[in-house]
């Protein structure tokens, strides 16, 4: 069994040393540094400049040592002296030391020293230098290098700085420049290793970890943490000692001042253990040691939580032996906890910076699962082959069980999912339309709970409810906001299918369910929506076969008749859950809800089925009605605003010309697949055809439901061709899934009518109906080539990323273009153009919902409209009052350079003749003009006496113009809270509307005063700091506190069942039961 | 059975109906309103931009520059009036001018400061205001409305660098950032770009002013295409014919495909010349129609069939037509089957001052109408003998009388220009109204044109100093825009419209 490695903090013995250290420094011509001959200068004295010990540890180095100890020798800092440490050389490499470098000392650990061992060495042999340089007998240090380092520790103030390591034999190609590293200790490099030089990360950049090939510490910081941690042997002591030096308040930095060859293939790791085992529980250890009592509270259940996750997605996918370093690191750890609880106490002591101060230079996520999702990518095709033959393989009562098959449909589902979706792991999620990104997850929380947003100009009131969704489902993803997006934009793709299949539990086959989730997953629609960026029509399309399932339910037909019996209202609330899921991130499902309601009477009506036309309805007022009581906030603020009709619509835009084969098809022309995507609808027919009893019927039904969605496409492009309108994948997303499960009750129909009988036309047409299912696949399978689902990889934000230079939370972005171009939800301000407002220049989730316009968006989208109608020549005169920055003109969403429309081209010219704007030049899709006079949101101006309300000032200078001023306040901790020096006779201006901004300064709160009628200024009179500040209503937090007990009540209701009692059945005999049917329709009557 | 096929009746035929219920087109596709340049902005605008591109020449003979705003509005506005220089670099120097209610302004270029000569821009505090500048070189003069736009493509259809003449192309960059721009000649026997005009930088906030006689010697006719590499300015040709006069350009920055001469007229010792331009890649057939004041729709003219090389031009020689009557006003009307629309200019000279035309000797050119308006300012308007000041309206209703009413805004008050203060304008029927006497002496004013049906106006005048005429489009106010319309007698050329059999005399150079 293998001895716990001593950890250097604790009493444990020393190394086995030579009797006298002092004995043991030597140069190349004696042994006793006091005496040398050469004259070679006492390492610990100074000359001026502070002294550097290089400490070289090597053991058995090959033929390189002679370079690394002559890239020393080459180094011009008058104060270097270098200590090489031997960890238990099999031959002395005193020798080769005195025949390159004859000033350097050579100190012998006799016995197999770690890295970690041998480098604390010099803890006790040097004394005196200001910083210590570690090194690898295979790094050699380019001319220079140490000078770099000294002085950017000096310059960074930085108690840790790393050389820019460069391969040995290629030093155009980079082997390290640091690391970063989540919260839980996961390291991601900074730079790609073998990745080409081009001097693209030649910034001294702040990192937490840098590689120990070439690592200058501070001597006494060094000295205070007690050197490296010797129980985490030859990985991730590098870590570990960047990590306490930063809890004790030091800052670790990578720089290209200071460039060092490396060829890693230094002999100091334990060859016994594999890295990556050794990585995993090392990693667990520093975590478990650095972070505080209250950090650990809550990051340690979320590192077992992706350690589960980790470990099943192993065991899954066969990787067992990455799946034992998992179990390997936590009883490792479990084994080593009075050693690691010792360690915390050291660390306790030391330690200078709150947790929060280390979180902040840490990357959000989880690195282990972002690497194995991107490794996915690449991995795919070669585990779905396997996936398809361990099914085959699997025992005959797993195919026949519905439990096994469910589990590996899902299965099934996911791989596909993941496959289809592969690119957008390692890509990303292009900014296109809907596919907002995600930024400031505590600051959406915060404006949730206080009710107030700084979208647009800023508002009170409800938030929408997509808000806390996003920070809920970045928590699922360890705070990875990218890896959130594209999960949500995935998640359709699974959710679907297993509603659909769902539909059929309990009342048809495995191989209906099979067909259910096949057909609802090959339709064009998932596919066009995802290609185009389209949210809204994926969160409907996944919640459609959930909502038709509980309307089917309602009805207490055949065969959706049995076990439990709630009434309709009851079940309502059920339905009523499932919608407000779905109104988070499209509200329009109210509506589909009730158009799929409606649907489903008029089909029970027509069948003469009245009293379930009944139920439904009933079921469905109930529905709508749990759905506003869940969504109570954003209820009370729908009602109350004007453009509620332009919220639910969820588009600016009006359709596209829609042709009969989008009709037919049931697409919007974004994913190929030609007349293939035909063979849904076309399997649809079948039930119609060959189906008798219950299958007929609902088979009729979901033609009832296809037909109504498709009859309004057609009403909105013939009569409303000018109206805002959904986009066409959400249009047709419940006419898509109604014919999926028509394409299924076909199967069922085939099943129970057709197998069996006499040879007919019955039998050709069932046959020509699996063989249409069994081609609606290609397209789909060629829809997950691309890997992103035709999405372009370009977008407009990342395009307009590069333009920076401005605090991007001072200051505005207005986004002009096709309503249906932007990557926000705009206003149209003129016929086919569009107006968002974003803080910065990256639109959010929030900026997808925004809030109904203020008087300052008014009067924002009047002064645009004006210019674009000729009406100004200095646009950048008159946004600088709105804090705005820069205007983006989209003209394609992809940024590709496509032409523009008329109205976009007519807006690239007005802006192209302002003579205050200057243009950006940024990518081909994109009109970036940049105002050089805005104000910032938040600024101070001299002499509220002096300026009036409004009054422009056209030769006002930036300092004394109200619109412009100076900017001078720094973000607190939360989005609401700022702070910043102002001046006696000041004036703070707050280019924000919203009430209960408050000004707190030494002499107390200051009150707002109305400017430009809808900003805010705070006059001051005794210069301070001044804090800047909103709080939050009562009202409004105790109306969030009242939604979510009815959100737990409703919850309670919904899942409470009622026994069936047999004599309160609500249906007649003639309403057939499932297996013991008297027809209710069809050719059987 | 009844059931089920009466089921997949509605299913089939249901969704093949809403197929054939679906629209054969989209939604038509919004059309921005695309104003013409010049223009005037309505009362209620909060500022207007005017860019004065072309100046007077230190090369030159002394040339006067004067910038004439007009305020017909009732509220007192305030310009700031910048002058930009050729230095790159060089801060403009501004000056403040207030715009009493109904009043006009003059401000004299070299009263700017800084470089005596170069653009000006005017940036007033409001809408309704109308901007022109003139230039005087002794005894001629020219004077047109200052844009009201930048462009990154202007056209210039007529330039002529005989010997003995001048052709001076002012280019302006009042923004940040510099611009660069190439110069295509278009000759009757070919196109190029000519390495000095290749790659011209405008350095931003200042004018430039390139002599094309320098690079094109010699040449009787050709054309211009100013195009942009990067940014947008404004141009104007200076254009000055020896022993003819000078005339000002102001080019046109967008293509079209009608183009209406308002204030066309025929007389002796007056050569009138029409040259159609086009700049696109593709070739077109022109149809120029005449429209003579008084004559009944079937018996005017027949029109003249144009074919039009691509990037090339084709002039017409008016007095040179033998089916035109050699005396009497009229209207031109050029339309194209071109998309991308044509350029025109037309040319008049007078070697003698002809009779109650106020026309003097000397030289002029229009610039093209492209849209026609409800409402029209013209911006300076002196007081003139009988005989020597002319506004001229066209009324491009083909079925409404014009009901039209001139005013004159001078000295604070608003004046009627007629007696009566309006004038009926018939139906798709032209007027030419004598203003000089709707000044009163010693003043000048702005007159307003407001009519009930679109119209469109040309003004006419001679110098004060007996030397030179000009003839100049009145700026028309935007909200009143509307497209030139229908017009009877003169069918609007489409993409099916063939080229003349027999090709009326026109002189291709």
């Amino acid at each position: 069994m293998e001895s716990p490695p001593s950890d250097h903090a604790d009493d444990d013995p020393a190394p086995e040393l030579t009797p006298d250290p002092i004995d043991d420094l030597v140069d190349t011509e004696t042994t006793d540094t006091e005496t040398t001959d050469t004259g070679a200068p006492d390492p610990v004295v100074g000359a001026g400049v502070p002294a550097v010990v290089a400490v070289l540890v090597t053991r058995d180095p090959g033929s390189w040592f002679v370079d690394a100890l002559e890239g020393l020798a080459a180094q011009e800092y008058p104060n270097l002296s270098v200590l090489v440490i031997d960890a238990g050389s099999s031959e002395d490499p005193t020798p080769i030391v005195a025949a390159a470098l004859p000033s350097a000392f050579v100190k012998r650990v006799l016995r197999h020293a770690s890295f970690a061992e041998a480098a604390n060495e010099a803890l006790g042999a040097v004394e005196g230098a200001t910083f210590l340089l570690f090194c690898h007998d295979d790094s050699q240090l380019a001319p220079g290098a140490v000078q770099g380092l000294v002085s950017t520790a000096f310059r960074e103030n930085a108690g840790i700085v790393g050389a820019k390591l460069v391969d040995w034999d290629r030093p155009d190609r980079l082997r390290s420049m640091g690391a970063k590293v989540d919260r839980f200790g996961a390291t991601a490099p900074m730079v790609e290793p073998g990745e080409l030089d081009q001097s693209q990360h030649d910034a001294t950049t702040e990192v937490a970890v840098v590689s120990t090939a070439a690592m200058l510490v501070r001597a006494d910081l060094f000295e205070d943490l007690g050197g490296f941690s010797t129980d985490i042997d030859g990985i991730c002591e590098d870590l570990d000692l960047c990590w306490r030096a930063r809890v004790a308040g030091a800052r670790t930095v990578v720089t290209p001042a200071g460039v060092a060859r490396h060829r890693e293939l230094a002999r100091l790791g334990d060859p016994d253990v594999v890295e990556r085992r050794r990585a995993v529980r090392h990693q667990a250890r520093i975590v478990l040691a650095v972070y505080s009592p209250v950090h650990l509270l809550w990051v340690l259940p979320l590192a077992a939580l992706g350690s589960a996750l980790d470990l099943l997605l192993n065991v899954v996918t066969g990787r067992f032996r990455q799946a034992g370093d998992i179990v390997s690191a936590w009883t490792w750890n479990i084994g080593h906890l009075p050693r690691t609880l010792r360690i915390r106490r050291r660390v306790a002591a030391s330690r200078r910076s709150a947790d929060t101060e280390v979180r902040s230079t840490q990357i959000g996520g989880s690195v282990r699962l972002r690497s194995y999702l991107g490794s996915a990518r690449s991995m795919g095709e070669r585990r779905l082959p396997a996936a398809l033959a361990a099914a085959r393989d699997l025992p005959g009562h797993w195919q026949e069980g519905s439990g096994p098959a469910a589990a590996l449909a899902v299965v099934g589902l996911v791989v596909f999912t993941l496959i289809a979706g592969r690119n957008l792991f390692g890509d990303g999620l292009s900014v296109v339309r809907e596919f907002a990104p995600v930024s400031g997850v505590s600051a959406l929380l915060r404006g949730w709970w206080n009710g107030w947003s700084s979208v647009g100009l800023g508002h009170n009131g409800p938030v929408p409810p997509n808000d806390p969704m996003t920070w809920l489902a970045t928590i699922v993803t360890f705070g990875s906001t990218a890896l959130a997006r594209t999960l949500a934009v995935l998640a359709a793709f699974v959710i679907a299918p297993i509603g659909s299949w769902r539909v059929f539990r309990g009342v048809a086959s495995v191989r209906v369910r099979l067909v259910a989730a096949l057909a609802t997953l090959v339709v064009a629609v998932p596919f066009d929506a995802a290609g185009e960026g389209r949210l809204q029509a994926l969160a409907v399309y996944a919640a459609m076969p959930w909502l038709l399932g509980r309307i089917f339910r309602m009805t207490g037909l055949a065969p959706f008749d049995h076990g439990v019996h709630r009434s309709p209202a009851r079940q309502g609330l059920g339905l009523g859950l499932t919608a407000a899921a779905a109104f988070v991130v499209a509200p329009i499902v109210v509506v589909v809800l009730v158009g799929l309601g409606l649907a489903v009477m008029v089909g029970s009506v027509l069948g003469g089925r009245a009293r379930a036309a009944g139920a439904v309805g009933v079921g469905t007022l109930s529905a709508v009605a749990t759905l506003a009581v869940v969504q109570l906030p954003t209820t009370i603020a729908l009602l109350g605003r004007p453009d509620r009709w332009w919220l639910l619509v969820g588009s600016s835009s009006p359709l596209p010309k829609v042709d009969a084969t989008m009709l037919l098809r049931l697409s919007s022309g974004t994913t190929s697949g030609g007349w293939l995507l035909m063979a849904v609808p076309l399997a649809a027919l079948v039930p119609l055809l060959v189906a008798g009893r219950w299958r007929l019927w609902w088979a009729a039904q979901c033609w009832i439901v296809a037909l109504g969605a498709l009859s309004v496409v057609v009403v909105v492009a013939r009569w409303a061709p000018d109206a805002a309108a959904p986009a066409l994948p959400l249009l047709f997303a419940p006419a898509a899934v109604a014919l999926a499960l028509a394409a299924a009750l076909g199967v069922a129909a085939f099943e129970s009518e057709v197998v069996g009988g006499t040879f007919g036309w019955r039998q050709l047409v069932a046959l020509f109906g699996l063989a249409a299912v069994a081609l609606s696949v290609i397209p789909a399978l060629a829809s997950a080539g691309s890997g992103r689902f035709d999405l372009p990889d370009g977008d407009v934000v990342a395009a307009v990323s590069s333009v920076g230079g401005r605090d991007a939370s001072s200051y505005r972005t207005i986004w002009l273009g096709a309503p249906d171009d932007l990557p926000l939800r705009g206003r149209v301000i003129l016929p086919g153009l569009a107006m968002g407002i974003t803080t910065g220049m990256e639109p959010s989730v929030e900026n997808l919902q925004p809030p109904a316009p203020g008087d300052g968006e008014l009067a924002l989208a009047s002064v645009v409209r004006a210019t674009l109608n000729g009406e100004s020549a200095r646009l950048g005169r008159q946004l600088s009052a709105f804090a705005v920055s820069h205007v983006v003109v989209v003209t394609d969403p992809t940024a590709a350079g496509a032409e523009p429309t008329p109205e976009v081209a007519n807006a690239l010219a007005t802006l192209g003749a302002q003579l205050d704007l200057r243009e950006v030049s940024v990518a081909p899709g994109l009109g970036v003009y940049e105002s050089a006079i805005a104000g910032a949101i938040r600024r101070r101006v001299p002499t509220p006496a002096a300026v009036k309300d409004g009054a422009q000032s056209p030769t006002g200078t930036a300092a004394t113009d109200p619109e412009i001023g100076r900017p001078g306040f720094r973000q607190g901790d939360a989005p609401t809270w700022w702070r910043g020096p102002v001046s006696a006779g000041e004036s703070v201006v707050l280019s924000m509307q919203g009430r209960d901004w408050r000004l707190g300064t030494h002499e107390g709160e200051v009150s707002p005063k109305p400017f430009q009628r809808w900003a805010q200024r705070f006059a001051v009179t005794r210069g301070s700091t001044a804090t800047l500040s909103v709080e939050g209503s009562t009202g409004h937090r105790l109306l969030l506190i009242v939604q979510g007990l009815l959100i737990l009540v409703t919850l309670a209701a919904a899942r409470g069942r009622t026994p069936v009692r047999p004599g309160r059945r609500r249906e007649p005999a003639s309403v057939p039961a499932a297996g013991d049917p008297p027809p209710t329709t069809g050719d059987d009557t | 059975m009844i059931r089920r096929i009466a089921v997949v009746v509605v299913a089939v035929v249901g969704t093949i109906g809403l197929t054939m219920l679906l629209p054969a087109e989209g939604p038509a596709p919004a059309t921005p309103t695309l104003l013409p340049d010049p223009v005037v902005l309505g009362a209620s605008a909060e500022a207007s931009t005017w860019y004065c591109t072309a100046s007077s020449d230190a090369s030159a003979t002394p040339t006067t520059h004067v910038v004439t705003i007009g305020n017909p509005t009732g509220r007192a506005l305030s310009a700031a009036v910048s002058g930009y220089g050729s230095t790159a670099g060089a801060a403009p120097t501004t000056t403040t001018v207030q715009l009493p209610a109904r009043t006009s302004v003059n401000v004299d270029r070299a009263g700017l400061g800084g470089d005596a000569t170069g653009a000006v821009m005017v940036e007033a505090s409001g809408g309704g205001i109308v901007v022109s500048h003139r230039l005087v070189n002794g005894r001629t003069s020219d004077e047109v409305p200052c844009a009201t736009a930048p462009s990154g493509a202007w056209y210039f259809s007529a330039v002529n660098t005989q010997l003995g003449n001048s052709a001076r192309l002012w280019l302006f960059n009042p923004f940040a950032a510099d611009a660069a721009v190439d110069i295509t000649v278009a000759y009757a026997d070919g196109v190029r770009i000519p390495r000095a005009f290749s790659g011209l930088v405008i350095p931003a906030r200042t004018a430039r002013l390139v002599d094309l006689g320098a690079t094109v010697q010699r040449r009787d006719q050709f054309a211009i295409a100013v195009n942009a590499r990067a940014g947008q300015f404004t141009a104007e040709l200076v254009q000055h014919v020896e022993g003819a006069g000078l005339r000002v350009d102001p080019g046109m920055s967008r293509t079209s495909r009608r183009i209406m001469f308002a204030d066309s007229f025929g007389a002796a010792n007056v050569t009138e010349r029409l040259v159609v331009f086009n700049p696109g890649r593709v070739a077109a057939t022109a149809t120029v129609s005449v429209r003579p004041d008084g004559a009944d729709s079937a018996a005017y003219p027949e029109p003249f069939t144009l074919d039009v090389p691509a990037r090339r031009y084709v002039e017409l020689n008016l007095e040179s037509e033998t089916r035109l009557s050699p005396t009497g006003s009229r209207t031109l009307v050029v339309d194209t089957d071109l998309p991308g629309g044509l350029v025109a200019t037309r040319v008049v000279a007078a070697t003698k001052a002809p009779n109650g035309l106020g026309v003097e000797a000397g030289l002029a050119n229009s610039a093209a109408g492209t849209v026609a308006a409800g409402t029209w300012v013209v911006p300076r308007i002196d007081p003139a003998a009988p005989g020597r000041s002319f506004v001229r309206i066209v009324n491009t209703s083909t079925d409404s009388i014009a009901v039209v009413r001139l005013i004159v805004a001078a000295a604070g008050k608003d004046l009627d220009a007629v007696p009566g203060g309006k004038v009926e304008v018939p139906a798709a029927g032209a007027i030419t109204i004598d203003v000089g006497a709707a000044v009163p002496a010693d003043t000048q004013g702005v007159l307003t044109v407001a009519s009930s049906a679109p119209i469109v106006v040309e003004r006419r005048a001679a110098a004060s100093n007996s030397g030179d005429f000009w003839t100049l489009s009145a700026v028309p106010v935007a909200s009143t825009v509307a497209p030139l319309g229908e017009l009877p007698g003169i069918p609007r050329a489409s993409a099916t419209t063939q080229p003349s059999a027999t090709p009326p005399t026109v002189t291709t150079k």
